[in-house]
Protein backbone atom coordinates (compact mmCIF):
# COMPACT_ATOMS: atom_id res chain seq x y z
CA UNK A 1 0.00 0.00 0.00
CA UNK A 2 0.89 3.36 -1.12
CA UNK A 3 2.82 5.35 1.71
CA UNK A 4 0.32 8.72 2.72
CA UNK A 5 0.13 11.52 0.77
CA UNK A 6 2.24 9.12 -2.57
CA UNK A 7 0.39 7.40 -5.20
CA UNK A 8 2.50 3.97 -6.76
CA UNK A 9 1.90 2.04 -9.62
CA UNK A 10 1.81 -1.47 -9.36
CA UNK A 11 2.27 -3.86 -12.23
CA UNK A 12 -0.18 -7.27 -11.88
CA UNK A 13 2.03 -8.19 -14.74
CA UNK A 14 4.98 -7.56 -17.32
CA UNK A 15 4.07 -4.41 -19.09
CA UNK A 16 5.97 -3.68 -22.47
CA UNK A 17 8.76 -0.33 -23.12
CA UNK A 18 9.47 1.69 -25.79
CA UNK A 19 5.63 1.90 -26.75
CA UNK A 20 2.98 4.61 -26.81
CA UNK A 21 1.26 5.14 -23.63
CA UNK A 22 -2.28 6.99 -23.77
CA UNK A 23 -3.62 8.83 -20.44
CA UNK A 24 -8.00 9.01 -20.36
CA UNK A 25 -8.27 10.92 -16.97
CA UNK A 26 -11.15 12.55 -15.56
CA UNK A 27 -11.64 15.75 -17.34
CA UNK A 28 -14.24 18.36 -19.36
CA UNK A 29 -16.77 15.77 -21.43
CA UNK A 30 -15.60 13.21 -19.77
CA UNK A 31 -13.70 12.96 -22.69
CA UNK A 32 -10.50 11.12 -21.61
CA UNK A 33 -12.43 8.59 -19.98
CA UNK A 34 -15.23 7.97 -22.80
CA UNK A 35 -12.09 7.55 -25.29
CA UNK A 36 -9.79 5.31 -23.38
CA UNK A 37 -12.94 3.10 -22.20
CA UNK A 38 -13.95 2.77 -26.05
CA UNK A 39 -9.80 2.57 -26.84
CA UNK A 40 -9.85 -0.54 -24.41
CA UNK A 41 -13.10 -2.40 -25.44
CA UNK A 42 -12.63 -2.13 -29.54
CA UNK A 43 -8.77 -3.08 -29.37
CA UNK A 44 -9.55 -5.98 -26.25
CA UNK A 45 -7.25 -4.77 -23.68
CA UNK A 46 -6.06 -6.71 -20.91
CA UNK A 47 -5.27 -5.38 -17.40
CA UNK A 48 -1.37 -5.09 -16.59
CA UNK A 49 -1.72 -2.96 -13.74
CA UNK A 50 -2.97 0.01 -10.97
CA UNK A 51 -2.52 3.12 -9.79
CA UNK A 52 -2.97 3.33 -5.60
CA UNK A 53 -3.07 5.95 -3.27
CA UNK A 54 -4.40 6.62 0.52
CA UNK A 55 -5.35 9.43 -1.70
CA UNK A 56 -7.95 8.01 -3.65
CA UNK A 57 -11.80 7.85 -2.46
CA UNK A 58 -12.70 4.57 -0.79
CA UNK A 59 -13.73 2.66 -4.32
CA UNK A 60 -14.09 0.00 -5.04
CA UNK A 61 -14.96 -1.08 -9.14
CA UNK A 62 -17.40 -4.34 -9.17
CA UNK A 63 -16.51 -6.06 -12.94
CA UNK A 64 -17.52 -9.60 -13.34
CA UNK A 65 -18.79 -9.67 -9.41
CA UNK A 66 -15.20 -8.72 -8.75
CA UNK A 67 -13.39 -5.86 -7.08
CA UNK A 68 -10.89 -3.63 -9.16
CA UNK A 69 -9.00 -0.63 -8.20
CA UNK A 70 -10.68 3.01 -9.74
CA UNK A 71 -7.36 3.92 -11.70
CA UNK A 72 -5.93 1.06 -13.76
CA UNK A 73 -3.39 0.52 -16.77
CA UNK A 74 -4.37 -1.58 -19.70
CA UNK A 75 -2.22 -3.15 -22.25
CA UNK A 76 -2.21 -4.85 -26.06
CA UNK A 77 0.95 -5.10 -27.94
CA UNK A 78 3.10 -1.75 -27.18
CA UNK A 79 0.01 0.30 -25.99
CA UNK A 80 -0.36 0.98 -22.48
CA UNK A 81 -3.59 2.61 -21.13
CA UNK A 82 -4.36 4.58 -17.63
CA UNK A 83 -8.08 4.76 -17.18
CA UNK A 84 -9.30 6.70 -14.30
CA UNK A 85 -13.04 5.77 -13.82
CA UNK A 86 -13.27 7.82 -10.43
CA UNK A 87 -13.57 11.64 -10.11
CA UNK A 88 -10.11 12.29 -8.64
CA UNK A 89 -9.98 14.41 -5.59
CA UNK A 90 -8.05 17.45 -5.99
CA UNK A 91 -5.56 16.37 -2.96
CA UNK A 92 -4.52 13.93 -5.35
CA UNK A 93 -3.94 15.23 -8.78
CA UNK A 94 -0.12 16.10 -7.85
CA UNK A 95 0.81 12.74 -6.80
CA UNK A 96 -0.56 11.23 -9.20
CA UNK A 97 0.52 13.36 -12.20
CA UNK A 98 3.80 12.82 -10.33
CA UNK A 99 3.63 8.78 -11.15
CA UNK A 100 2.43 9.09 -13.84
CA UNK A 101 5.15 10.83 -15.79
CA UNK A 102 7.65 8.80 -13.60
CA UNK A 103 6.00 5.61 -14.98
CA UNK A 104 6.28 7.01 -18.71
CA UNK A 105 10.12 7.65 -17.89
CA UNK A 106 10.33 4.41 -16.57
CA UNK A 107 8.47 2.42 -19.61
CA UNK A 108 10.70 4.42 -21.61
CA UNK A 109 7.89 5.56 -23.68
CA UNK A 110 8.19 6.71 -26.97
CA UNK A 111 4.67 9.49 -26.57
CA UNK A 112 3.04 9.72 -23.58
CA UNK A 113 -0.90 10.87 -24.97
CA UNK A 114 -3.24 12.38 -22.86
CA UNK A 115 -6.74 12.56 -24.13
CA UNK A 116 -8.91 15.59 -23.10
CA UNK A 117 -11.46 18.29 -23.65
CA UNK A 118 -11.44 22.37 -24.00
CA UNK A 119 -14.78 23.14 -22.86
CA UNK A 120 -16.75 25.41 -25.56
CA UNK A 121 -19.80 26.70 -24.00
CA UNK A 122 -21.68 26.76 -27.57
CA UNK A 123 -20.55 22.89 -28.03
CA UNK A 124 -24.04 22.60 -29.06
CA UNK A 125 -24.02 24.58 -31.98
CA UNK A 126 -21.34 23.21 -33.63
CA UNK A 127 -21.02 21.42 -36.17
CA UNK A 128 -17.16 20.58 -36.22
CA UNK A 129 -15.33 19.89 -33.76
CA UNK A 130 -11.74 21.32 -33.57
CA UNK A 131 -8.76 19.09 -31.92
CA UNK A 132 -5.36 21.12 -30.09
CA UNK A 133 -2.61 19.81 -29.22
CA UNK A 134 0.15 20.99 -26.12
CA UNK A 135 3.47 19.88 -26.22
CA UNK A 136 6.25 19.16 -23.66
CA UNK A 137 9.16 19.21 -25.59
CA UNK A 138 10.46 20.91 -28.84
CA UNK A 139 9.98 17.10 -30.45
CA UNK A 140 6.44 16.26 -29.20
CA UNK A 141 5.36 19.82 -31.07
CA UNK A 142 6.65 18.93 -33.92
CA UNK A 143 4.82 15.39 -34.32
CA UNK A 144 1.53 17.73 -33.57
CA UNK A 145 2.71 20.08 -36.09
CA UNK A 146 3.42 16.71 -38.60
CA UNK A 147 0.55 15.96 -37.85
CA UNK A 148 -1.28 18.85 -38.72
CA UNK A 149 -2.99 19.48 -35.16
CA UNK A 150 -3.31 22.91 -34.09
CA UNK A 151 -1.14 23.95 -31.53
CA UNK A 152 -2.73 26.06 -28.32
CA UNK A 153 0.27 28.51 -27.91
CA UNK A 154 -1.18 30.40 -25.23
CA UNK A 155 -3.50 30.54 -22.45
CA UNK A 156 -4.05 28.53 -19.04
CA UNK A 157 -3.85 24.88 -18.79
CA UNK A 158 -5.85 23.08 -15.31
CA UNK A 159 -6.52 20.23 -13.57
CA UNK A 160 -4.19 16.66 -13.74
CA UNK A 161 -3.11 17.04 -17.40
CA UNK A 162 -1.83 20.31 -16.70
CA UNK A 163 0.38 18.77 -14.42
CA UNK A 164 1.57 15.83 -16.09
CA UNK A 165 2.80 18.29 -19.00
CA UNK A 166 5.00 20.10 -16.54
CA UNK A 167 6.33 16.69 -15.17
CA UNK A 168 6.58 15.73 -18.17
CA UNK A 169 8.87 18.54 -19.50
CA UNK A 170 11.03 18.02 -16.52
CA UNK A 171 11.84 14.19 -17.09
CA UNK A 172 12.20 14.46 -20.78
CA UNK A 173 9.63 12.23 -21.98
CA UNK A 174 7.73 13.50 -25.04
CA UNK A 175 3.87 13.60 -24.16
CA UNK A 176 1.42 15.52 -25.64
CA UNK A 177 -2.54 16.42 -24.69
CA UNK A 178 -5.34 15.98 -27.63
CA UNK A 179 -7.65 18.52 -26.43
CA UNK A 180 -11.11 18.41 -28.42
CA UNK A 181 -14.01 21.41 -28.14
CA UNK A 182 -16.76 19.56 -26.01
CA UNK A 183 -19.45 20.22 -23.26
CA UNK A 184 -18.37 21.46 -20.02
CA UNK A 185 -20.36 19.50 -18.21
CA UNK A 186 -21.91 17.28 -20.23
CA UNK A 187 -20.63 13.42 -21.02
CA UNK A 188 -19.22 14.30 -24.89
CA UNK A 189 -18.56 11.03 -26.77
CA UNK A 190 -19.09 12.85 -30.62
CA UNK A 191 -16.04 14.91 -29.05
CA UNK A 192 -13.88 11.85 -27.67
CA UNK A 193 -14.68 10.01 -31.38
CA UNK A 194 -12.74 12.97 -32.95
CA UNK A 195 -9.91 13.08 -30.42
CA UNK A 196 -9.33 9.44 -31.11
CA UNK A 197 -9.14 10.07 -34.77
CA UNK A 198 -6.31 12.53 -34.50
CA UNK A 199 -4.66 9.63 -31.93
CA UNK A 200 -5.01 7.45 -34.62
CA UNK A 201 -3.34 9.66 -37.04
CA UNK A 202 -0.33 10.10 -34.51
CA UNK A 203 -0.42 6.72 -33.67
CA UNK A 204 -0.54 4.59 -36.92
CA UNK A 205 -3.56 2.40 -34.03
CA UNK A 206 -6.79 1.80 -35.99
CA UNK A 207 -9.67 3.08 -34.12
CA UNK A 208 -13.41 2.65 -34.99
CA UNK A 209 -15.18 5.44 -33.00
CA UNK A 210 -18.50 4.44 -35.20
CA UNK A 211 -20.32 2.79 -31.73
CA UNK A 212 -19.00 5.85 -29.97
CA UNK A 213 -21.71 8.04 -32.40
CA UNK A 214 -24.37 5.12 -32.00
CA UNK A 215 -24.34 4.24 -28.68
CA UNK A 216 -23.69 8.29 -27.87
CA UNK A 217 -27.33 8.85 -26.02
CA UNK A 218 -26.53 5.12 -23.77
CA UNK A 219 -23.11 6.83 -22.68
CA UNK A 220 -24.18 10.03 -21.63
CA UNK A 221 -26.99 8.23 -19.37
CA UNK A 222 -24.27 5.72 -17.92
CA UNK A 223 -21.38 8.60 -17.36
CA UNK A 224 -24.26 11.24 -15.92
CA UNK A 225 -23.06 10.67 -12.45
CA UNK A 226 -19.19 10.42 -12.57
CA UNK A 227 -19.72 13.41 -14.89
CA UNK A 228 -21.64 15.13 -12.09
CA UNK A 229 -18.41 14.29 -9.61
CA UNK A 230 -16.02 15.30 -11.83
CA UNK A 231 -17.37 18.52 -12.00
CA UNK A 232 -17.58 19.23 -8.67
CA UNK A 233 -14.03 18.52 -8.45
CA UNK A 234 -12.71 20.61 -11.65
CA UNK A 235 -14.63 23.34 -9.62
CA UNK A 236 -12.35 22.82 -6.00
CA UNK A 237 -9.16 22.82 -8.88
CA UNK A 238 -10.66 26.29 -10.41
CA UNK A 239 -10.80 24.71 -13.81
CA UNK A 240 -12.61 28.10 -14.61
CA UNK A 241 -9.00 29.70 -15.07
CA UNK A 242 -8.90 28.44 -18.21
CA UNK A 243 -11.42 30.90 -19.25
CA UNK A 244 -9.29 33.53 -18.20
CA UNK A 245 -6.65 35.86 -20.31
CA UNK A 246 -3.46 35.03 -18.95
CA UNK A 247 -0.88 37.76 -17.29
CA UNK A 248 1.16 38.31 -20.47
CA UNK A 249 1.37 41.99 -20.37
CA UNK A 250 3.81 42.15 -22.72
CA UNK A 251 1.76 43.76 -26.00
CA UNK B 1 -52.55 47.70 24.42
CA UNK B 2 -50.85 48.88 21.60
CA UNK B 3 -48.59 46.76 23.12
CA UNK B 4 -50.41 43.61 23.04
CA UNK B 5 -51.81 44.71 19.53
CA UNK B 6 -47.90 44.68 17.99
CA UNK B 7 -47.78 41.12 19.94
CA UNK B 8 -50.76 39.99 18.18
CA UNK B 9 -49.56 40.92 14.99
CA UNK B 10 -46.47 39.57 15.16
CA UNK B 11 -48.01 36.30 16.13
CA UNK B 12 -50.29 36.32 13.46
CA UNK B 13 -47.09 36.83 11.04
CA UNK B 14 -45.24 33.92 12.39
CA UNK B 15 -48.38 31.55 11.88
CA UNK B 16 -48.72 32.88 8.43
CA UNK B 17 -44.77 31.71 7.84
CA UNK B 18 -45.46 28.54 9.36
CA UNK B 19 -48.25 27.69 7.23
CA UNK B 20 -47.07 28.88 4.14
CA UNK B 21 -43.24 27.04 4.86
CA UNK B 22 -45.48 23.83 5.60
CA UNK B 23 -47.93 24.58 2.24
CA UNK B 24 -44.35 24.50 0.49
CA UNK B 25 -43.16 20.81 2.13
CA UNK B 26 -46.25 19.47 1.29
CA UNK B 27 -46.60 20.78 -2.40
CA UNK B 28 -42.48 19.23 -2.88
CA UNK B 29 -43.79 15.94 -1.24
CA UNK B 30 -46.88 15.78 -3.60
CA UNK B 31 -44.86 16.66 -6.27
CA UNK B 32 -41.91 13.59 -5.21
CA UNK B 33 -45.38 10.90 -4.63
CA UNK B 34 -46.70 11.88 -7.99
CA UNK B 35 -43.20 11.56 -10.22
CA UNK B 36 -41.28 9.63 -8.10
CA UNK B 37 -39.99 7.27 -11.24
CA UNK B 38 -37.93 10.65 -12.68
CA UNK B 39 -34.26 11.44 -13.18
CA UNK B 40 -32.94 14.99 -12.56
CA UNK B 41 -31.00 15.74 -15.71
CA UNK B 42 -27.29 17.91 -15.65
CA UNK B 43 -28.20 21.09 -16.77
CA UNK B 44 -26.25 24.70 -17.66
CA UNK B 45 -27.48 28.15 -18.02
CA UNK B 46 -25.50 30.66 -20.15
CA UNK B 47 -25.60 34.51 -19.73
CA UNK B 48 -25.11 36.54 -22.36
CA UNK B 49 -25.86 40.16 -22.95
CA UNK B 50 -28.55 39.73 -24.91
CA UNK B 51 -30.38 36.46 -23.53
CA UNK B 52 -30.03 33.67 -21.10
CA UNK B 53 -29.53 30.07 -22.45
CA UNK B 54 -30.18 27.07 -20.83
CA UNK B 55 -29.22 23.94 -21.55
CA UNK B 56 -30.62 19.96 -20.35
CA UNK B 57 -28.68 16.82 -20.92
CA UNK B 58 -31.61 14.38 -21.59
CA UNK B 59 -30.53 11.53 -23.47
CA UNK B 60 -33.18 9.44 -25.05
CA UNK B 61 -36.19 11.50 -24.82
CA UNK B 62 -38.90 11.69 -26.44
CA UNK B 63 -38.65 15.51 -28.03
CA UNK B 64 -42.40 15.62 -28.33
CA UNK B 65 -42.80 15.09 -24.82
CA UNK B 66 -40.91 18.32 -23.66
CA UNK B 67 -42.66 20.92 -21.92
CA UNK B 68 -41.10 24.24 -20.04
CA UNK B 69 -43.07 26.10 -17.66
CA UNK B 70 -41.71 29.33 -16.32
CA UNK B 71 -41.95 29.55 -12.59
CA UNK B 72 -41.49 33.15 -11.55
CA UNK B 73 -37.67 33.28 -11.40
CA UNK B 74 -36.53 29.69 -12.24
CA UNK B 75 -37.97 27.29 -15.34
CA UNK B 76 -39.43 23.78 -14.52
CA UNK B 77 -38.20 21.24 -17.53
CA UNK B 78 -40.21 18.16 -18.24
CA UNK B 79 -39.30 15.21 -20.53
CA UNK B 80 -40.17 11.63 -20.90
CA UNK B 81 -37.99 9.25 -22.34
CA UNK B 82 -38.60 6.80 -25.51
CA UNK B 83 -38.39 3.71 -22.93
CA UNK B 84 -38.65 3.29 -19.97
CA UNK B 85 -35.16 3.17 -17.98
CA UNK B 86 -33.69 0.32 -14.95
CA UNK B 87 -31.34 1.66 -12.60
CA UNK B 88 -29.76 -1.82 -12.94
CA UNK B 89 -29.33 -1.33 -16.91
CA UNK B 90 -27.17 1.56 -15.59
CA UNK B 91 -25.04 -0.86 -13.74
CA UNK B 92 -26.68 1.19 -10.37
CA UNK B 93 -27.00 -1.39 -8.20
CA UNK B 94 -30.71 -0.81 -6.97
CA UNK B 95 -33.73 -1.50 -7.85
CA UNK B 96 -36.26 1.11 -9.52
CA UNK B 97 -36.78 2.53 -12.93
CA UNK B 98 -37.13 6.00 -14.25
CA UNK B 99 -39.63 7.49 -17.39
CA UNK B 100 -38.98 11.25 -16.96
CA UNK B 101 -36.68 13.63 -16.60
CA UNK B 102 -37.64 16.75 -14.53
CA UNK B 103 -35.68 19.35 -13.09
CA UNK B 104 -36.26 23.41 -12.39
CA UNK B 105 -33.57 25.19 -13.04
CA UNK B 106 -32.71 29.17 -11.60
CA UNK B 107 -32.63 32.34 -14.15
CA UNK B 108 -30.28 34.47 -12.42
CA UNK B 109 -31.20 37.48 -13.97
CA UNK B 110 -34.78 38.83 -15.34
CA UNK B 111 -36.14 37.93 -18.66
CA UNK B 112 -38.95 37.89 -20.12
CA UNK B 113 -40.39 34.80 -20.55
CA UNK B 114 -42.71 35.68 -23.25
CA UNK B 115 -39.43 35.29 -25.81
CA UNK B 116 -38.83 31.70 -24.56
CA UNK B 117 -38.17 29.26 -27.27
CA UNK B 118 -37.51 25.60 -26.82
CA UNK B 119 -35.50 23.11 -29.08
CA UNK B 120 -34.52 19.20 -28.54
CA UNK B 121 -31.28 18.29 -30.40
CA UNK B 122 -29.87 15.09 -30.15
CA UNK B 123 -31.20 14.32 -26.62
CA UNK B 124 -30.05 18.04 -25.89
CA UNK B 125 -33.13 20.45 -24.32
CA UNK B 126 -31.99 24.09 -25.72
CA UNK B 127 -34.35 27.01 -24.34
CA UNK B 128 -33.58 30.26 -24.92
CA UNK B 129 -35.21 33.31 -23.20
CA UNK B 130 -34.60 37.33 -24.24
CA UNK B 131 -33.54 39.52 -21.25
CA UNK B 132 -35.85 41.89 -19.82
CA UNK B 133 -33.15 45.13 -20.16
Amino acid sequence: MAKEGRVIFVESRSMPENGVIVAGLPDVGLVGIISVTHLRASLGMEEYGYFESRLFPPITILEGGLPKHPIRIFGKDSLLAILSEIAIPAKAISPLAEAIANFSKLKKAKYLICLGGLSEPMRLSLEKLNVYGVASSGDALNVLKQHNVKILEGGYMVGPYALIMRECAELGVTAMALLVECFPNYPDPEAAAEVLKVFSRITGISVDVSSLIEKGEDIRMKARDLMRRTSLELAKMKKRHEYEVPPTLYV
Amino acid sequence: MSHLRKIRAYLAEVESEIERAFREMEEKFERFWHMENFLEPLTNVLVTPNEVIVTADAPCCDPSSVRVRPLENRIEILARTRKVVRFMDLGINRRGEFSFYKTEVEIPVKVDFSTMKVQVRRGFIEIRISRRL
